[in-house]
């Protein structure tokens, strides 16, 4: 090699992490490993945050459990080219990256980021059809419609729902967003012109769309998402004017605008997971994903746990898990 | 002014190698480096621009990508398919060793939309490869000692399913 060759490993760090903002998650973990420096870059919250929000996009994958100690993972790129034939390729075991914890019986189920490939399915959720004992996938495609794949009769189901907005708007989602399955209803937030203006929901048994509108006068910016506190949907997000804060408006009353009430924890910026079962505390995740929190209504923090020293899981996946009672109790079984 | 138009001006760019390549205004307008020289310039540049990292194979390349993409975005009815096709038989065109050459070009240069592809591009590769894999493709020590690198490993067993063969 000629001495006057650079080395790729001679490149600018901002350009390292923007190669790696362009790695799926799951690689991500793997690639903290790779030297200390990879694992500050990668584990920085900051990145964390960028990656998340990423608008290159990550085709959605499907991650469900098989009993308590596996899950499989479901390429639903794969699934939405290839036809329905493909399912069973499109299936692989996944461990759980949190171990087998025998004392969790309630069954769950998540979605994940997957591929990298997926620049084009922007909307996408997963909602459990009580009527017909089905999973049903939907996702929606920039500049098409939505479809809807049943994974009972593996296929995909035709339906002729009104979409409650102008189709275009779909054009706008600035990156894929994980609806939220509340009410045997998917939830999505709609942005519109860099913020969220309402609620878009797909009803799972009728197969029909309607909407909700957010709080009035809120500006909720691009980092926001939906989240199950107790028993009500609740929309959180954080705000830099004036200090930073984490906004959480609750929605008390399912589909009843004026129910909406508004909690704040100032200075710091959090991801609210669950209401204690008791109702009294909201039990937070930092940005890093490595702390639990607990604060009270009135946003004062009163305990702390760690989840994970040093290495930290979920940081990506801040979705991930949605687990009300057990998060409490987390500690215990570290 | 002659009557030569801004769009017909014709840049010289000077390789490691000293091949030259005559480059349209137009097209040096996405090469920021070369850009910022010109408009740091007094006079019109007409002697060839001094490129010391660039490559003859790599600027080739560079202006391969660029050409084309002005052509495609002059036909917007085909642009996204066409574009679309080429730049994935671009990416396949390239060893892994030509890839992070281009790369280093590309960011010298600062020409900004093919760097972003050539990320994607790097990104895609190390898709599902091993640590060793990437630590080889990026010529990165590894400066873990066994036993942190064992025990990270232990904590994270998961992480290191479903990766592929190198």
């Amino acid at each position: 090699m000629d001495n006057n060759q650079k080395s790729i490993n001679d490149l600018p760090l901002e350009l390292f992490q923007a190669i790696l903002l362009r790695v799926q998650a799951k690689d991500l973990f793997r690639l903290k490993f790779v030297s200390k420096l990879w694992f500050s870059l990668i584990s920085d919250s900051n990145f964390v945050e960028l990656h998340l929000h990423h608008s290159s996009g990550f085709a959605p994958s499907f991650f469900f459990n098989k009993n308590n100690e596996e899950a499989r993972l479901v390429d639903l790129h794969a699934l939405y080219n290839e036809g329905n034939e493909i399912l069973h390729a499109a299936i692989e075991d996944v461990p759980l990256p949190f171990g087998n914890n025998k004392k969790e019986h309630d069954p769950y189920y998540f979605v994940v980021l997957g591929s990298c490939r997926g620049f084009d399915a922007i909307l996408y959720g997963v909602a459990y059809d009580a009527s017909n004992d089905d999973y049903l996938i939907v996702i929606a495609v920039k500049r098409y419609r939505f479809d809807c794949f049943s994974l009972r009769t593996n296929s995909w189901i035709k339906f002729n729902a009104v979409f409650p907005f102008p189709i275009s708007i779909l054009r706008q989602c600035l990156f894929y967003s994980r609806g939220l399955f509340f009410n045997g209803a998917i939830h999505w937030l709609i942005i519109h012109r860099s913020y969220y203006k309402a609620m878009l929901i797909f009803d799972a048994k009728e197969r029909s769309f309607s909407t909700i509108a957010l709080p009035e006068k809120e500006r909720v910016g691009p980092v926001s998402d939906l989240v199950i506190l107790g028993e009500c949907l609740a929309l959180y997000f954080s705000c830099y004017n004036n200090g930073k804060k984490t906004k959480i408006w609750v929605m008390k009353e399912y589909k009843v605008q004026s129910s909406w009430t508004l909690y704040e924890i100032h200075n710091i910026c959090m991801i609210p997971l669950a209401l204690s079962s008791n109702g009294s505390d909201f039990i937070m995740q930092d940005t890093k994903g490595d702390k639990i929190y607990k604060c009270n209504l009135e946003g004062e923090l009163l305990q702390c746990f760690q989840l994970y020293s040093g290495v930290i899981h979920g940081a990506f996946f801040r979705r991930c898990t949605v687990y009300t009672e057990s998060l409490a109790t987390l500690p215990n079984n570290i | 002014m002659s009557g030569i138009s801004d769009t017909e001006r014709m840049i010289t760019l000077k390789t490691v190698e000293g091949t030259l390549f005559d480059v349209k205004s137009s097209i040096a307008k996405d090469i920021k480096t070369v850009q910022a020289f010109i408009d740091d310039s007094d006079d019109d540049v007409t002697s060839p621009i001094p490129l010391p990292n660039v490559f003859t194979r790599e600027l080739s390349r560079i202006l391969d990508y660029l050409n084309n993409h002005h052509r495609f975005r002059s036909d917007i009815e085909k642009a996204d398919e066409e574009m679309a096709r080429y730049d994935a038989e671009f990416a396949k065109s390239m060893s892994h060793e030509e890839l992070k050459a281009l790369i280093l070009a590309a960011n010298y240069l600062n020409v900004k939309d093919l760097l972003e592809f050539l990320n994607q591009t790097v990104a895609d590769v190390i898709q599902n490869k091993s640590v060793e894999f990437v630590r080889n493709f990026f010529g990165i020590e590894n400066d873990y000692t066994p036993e942190e690198e064992e025990k990270l490993r232990n904590e994270n067993e998961w992480a290191f399913n479903g990766v592929e063969q190198d």
